[in-house]
């Protein structure tokens, strides 16, 4: 079973992705700050990591830099925002992210671009998918 | 100590009552410790015939009435070192010139206790100073023709009448004097008040120009806030609604399905107006910044039937893509993406089921160096009216029942800003009944380089700095320190468009304005000013229309505000 890693502080979303991932089969863990999220994926590194940027004690940013420099073996990361602040698009995409979403996303989309993720499929231009 | 300085300017007198000629001239001594009032006198009676001589104060009037023997001595009575009373008692103590008429001329304050200590000295006249030319004449003529008798060494009432008049008078002085200088502590503590209310005002500048800094990164910040705020709680309720609509929470009836289909499709309708009226209020607010990069329009119109394409299916609409073979070149990916989204949205809403869709890119044939894209469709069309307003902010073109079709109606608005900012153009064409096409080009080039600037600040580095971020950006750039150098070389190229500072020295930004006005009606303007003075910006609103941006102003700001004011320059068929 793929390990998925939730970084999130919003109680809510991360309930609705946990229950999605749950169904489809994943384990899930949840981290409500970045800090806990840093220390769960070095406990046990997890398959994929979902992460909000902006977060309590740190971002999300933060959070993926660390974890590659930490980590032995590259773990994918999506990041999820309701920020509109310019160039953090950019930035995730200099930092390697598999994917880039928009809050309010569309959780089918999310979890087809999580399934080709894991199935180590590049992705292609396309499949990131643009706030509407 | 001084006696007050008092000249009086008078005439020359007439010949007539000079001297006579011939007659050897009279010598008369002035003792006076201030210049001015000796002055006076001994103009006056220098004009009168008389020979002249001047003394500092007593003990020099004492030696020279010794020396010269003058024939009268007109002395003030309050001199440093030996006063008017001294002089004349030791002058009448002196048996060789004890004869001598002396003439008090004093200020008339002091009149009748001077009148009264001139008795005791032997003397008759006291005159009220500055005294007249025909005062001190008729005093002349009547202490010469006197005859006086040997003076008694004065009594003990005399000096205590000299002593007491001293000390008032110096009493006086010193109140005066006290006075003089309480005057100029007051001066100087206006002074000081005044250099310290240059430093306040200096201090509330600096503050004001930190305030309105952070003012704006405040703003910024609320932006995001707000965005973030409604768009969290907007992704959770519509996970949720999803998550029971997928059956991830047990099986449901169409009913319950039907119902929570249109609270998602609510959900997504407030996902488009939040989107909406924070793009709005960034372009209004000139917050909205670009990220330009090089990149493929038929790769954006890939994506976008990627994201659409499922809707167009349910309709059934036939969606046909027609692009060209095209370079890459400089636009913001998203933003144009947006624009194309809410284009082939609008196209699929009011095209009826079965209908068509055309999305068509390729070089723009009208627009030389432009890239045009248009989405055609074989909807309900648009009247003539609608089709110039609908890109107007919360235009909404009214249906049937006469109220308007869901959304804000910032959808088209948005759009035209942003393709704007671009420095491109959009327009429609539409037929009532047979469909509509909405177009916009897009320059190929990096937008700025077309457009020329105009800087107008009197401080230096203000516009050197601006100048260059603005070249660096690829933007043509003249500067000038004032309006009246700014009006010149816009006579000389006219830009397209001004950047001015409002507070500048000879002719400030509004009088600028207003000549710009009478010329250019149109030629767009930006106004930058750190501090906003009312009345300056009120002048200025009669010659409108312009920008007005707070200063310091980030220059990812200015490039789309520029673009956009600017932007269909040389468009305009």
């Amino acid at each position: 079973m793929k390990k998925i890693l939730i970084v999130e502080d919003d109680q809510a979303i991360s309930q609705s992705l946990a229950i999605r991932l749950k169904n489809a089969s994943y384990e899930v863990n949840v981290a409500p700050d970045a800090l806990s999220g840093l220390e769960f994926a070095m406990r046990k590194p997890p398959d994929l990591i979902l992460l909000d940027i902006s977060l309590p004690a740190g971002n999300g940013f933060g959070v993926a830099e660390r974890l590659q420099s930490l980590l032995s073996t590259a773990t994918p990361f999506i990041f999820l925002t309701a920020s509109q602040k310019p160039g953090l698009r950019q930035k995730a995409k200099k930092l390697g992210a598999a994917a880039f979403f928009q809050k309010p996303y569309d959780g089918s989309e999310l979890l087809e671009t999580i399934r080709l993720v894991l199935a180590g499929e590049r992705l292609d231009e396309e499949c990131q998918v643009y706030a509407i | 100590m001084t006696e007050t300085p008092l000249e009086t300017k008078r005439p020359t007198a007439q010949s007539g009552e000079k001297a006579e000629a011939g007659q050897k001239a009279m010598t008369v001594l002035v003792v006076d410790d201030s210049p001015t009032s000796r002055m006076s006198v001994t103009r006056l009676l220098r004009d009168e015939g008389y020979r002249m001589m001047i003394a500092g104060d007593g003990e020099e009037a004492l030696a020279m009435v010794r020396a010269e023997r003058p024939d009268v001595v007109i002395t003030d009575i309050l001199m440093p070192l030996m006063d008017g009373y001294e002089f004349a008692r030791r002058l009448r103590a002196d048996p060789l010139v004890a004869q001598t008429p002396i003439i008090f001329h004093t200020a008339g304050y002091e009149l009748e206790e001077a009148q009264s200590l001139a008795d005791s000295c032997g003397i008759s006249y006291v005159l009220s100073k500055p005294a007249q030319r025909e005062e001190l004449r008729q005093a002349i003529d009547a202490v010469l023709s006197e005859t006086r008798a040997p003076l008694a060494p004065p009594e003990e009432s005399f000096y205590r009448a000299h002593r007491r008049l001293l000390t008032d008078k110096l009493s006086e002085k010193v109140i005066q004097l006290e006075a003089a200088l309480a005057e100029s502590q007051k001066k100087e503590i206006r002074l000081q008040q005044t250099i310290e209310e240059t430093i306040k005002a200096e201090r509330a500048l600096e503050r004001s120009n930190k305030d309105l800094l952070h003012k704006h990164e405040e703003i910024q910040s609320f932006y995001h806030t707000v965005s973030h705020e409604l768009k969290t709680p907007l992704t959770s309720a519509r996970e949720f609604v999803s998550i029971v609509m997928d059956g991830l929470a047990g099986p449901l009836n169409e009913t319950q399905r039907e119902y929570l289909g249109i609270a998602r499709e609510s959900c997504n309708r407030l996902r488009v107006c939040i989107n909406d009226l924070m793009d709005a209020t960034r372009l209004e607010t000139g917050k909205m910044t670009l990220e330009l990069q090089s990149g493929s329009i038929a790769t954006v119109v890939q994506k976008l039937v990627a994201v659409l394409g499922p809707v167009a299916k349910r309709k059934e609409i036939t969606l046909t893509t027609r692009v060209e073979d095209l370079p890459d070149f400089p636009f913001d990916e998203n933003r144009i993406m947006q624009v194309l989204v809410n284009l082939l949205n609008n196209a699929l809403k009011f095209t009826p089921d079965g209908g068509q869709v055309t999305i068509a890119a390729g070089a723009a044939r009208d627009y030389p160096d432009h890239v045009k894209v248009c989405v055609k469709d074989t909807g309900c069309g648009l009247a003539n009216g609608d089709v110039e307003r609908i890109f107007e902010r919360l235009y909404q073109v009214p249906n049937e029942n006469g109220g308007g079709s869901p959304g804000v109606g910032l959808g088209l608005y948005i759009s035209r800003e942003l393709v704007q900012c671009h420095g491109g153009k959009i327009w429609a064409e539409s037929e009532l009944g047979k469909g509509s096409t909405f177009c916009f080009v897009l320059p190929k080039h990096h937008p700025s380089e077309a457009i020329q600037v105009l800087i107008v600040d009197d401080e230096e580095r203000t516009r050197d700095l601006m100048k260059r971020s603005l070249e660096r950006e690829g933007f043509q750039v003249t500067t000038a320190e004032n309006g009246a150098i700014a009006l010149e070389k816009m006579k000389q190229r006219l830009p397209d468009i001004v950047i001015t500072d409002l507070m500048m020295p000879k002719m400030d930004g509004a009088e600028m304005l207003k000549q710009i006005r009478e010329s250019w009606s149109l030629l767009p303007v930006v106004i930058l000013t750190g501090f906003p003075n009312n009345d300056q910006i009120k002048r200025a609103m009669e010659f409108s229309p312009f920008t007005l941006m707070a200063k310091p102003c980030p220059i990812a700001q200015l490039i789309p505000l520029i673009l956009r004011l600017s932007g269909t320059k040389g468009l305009h068929k």
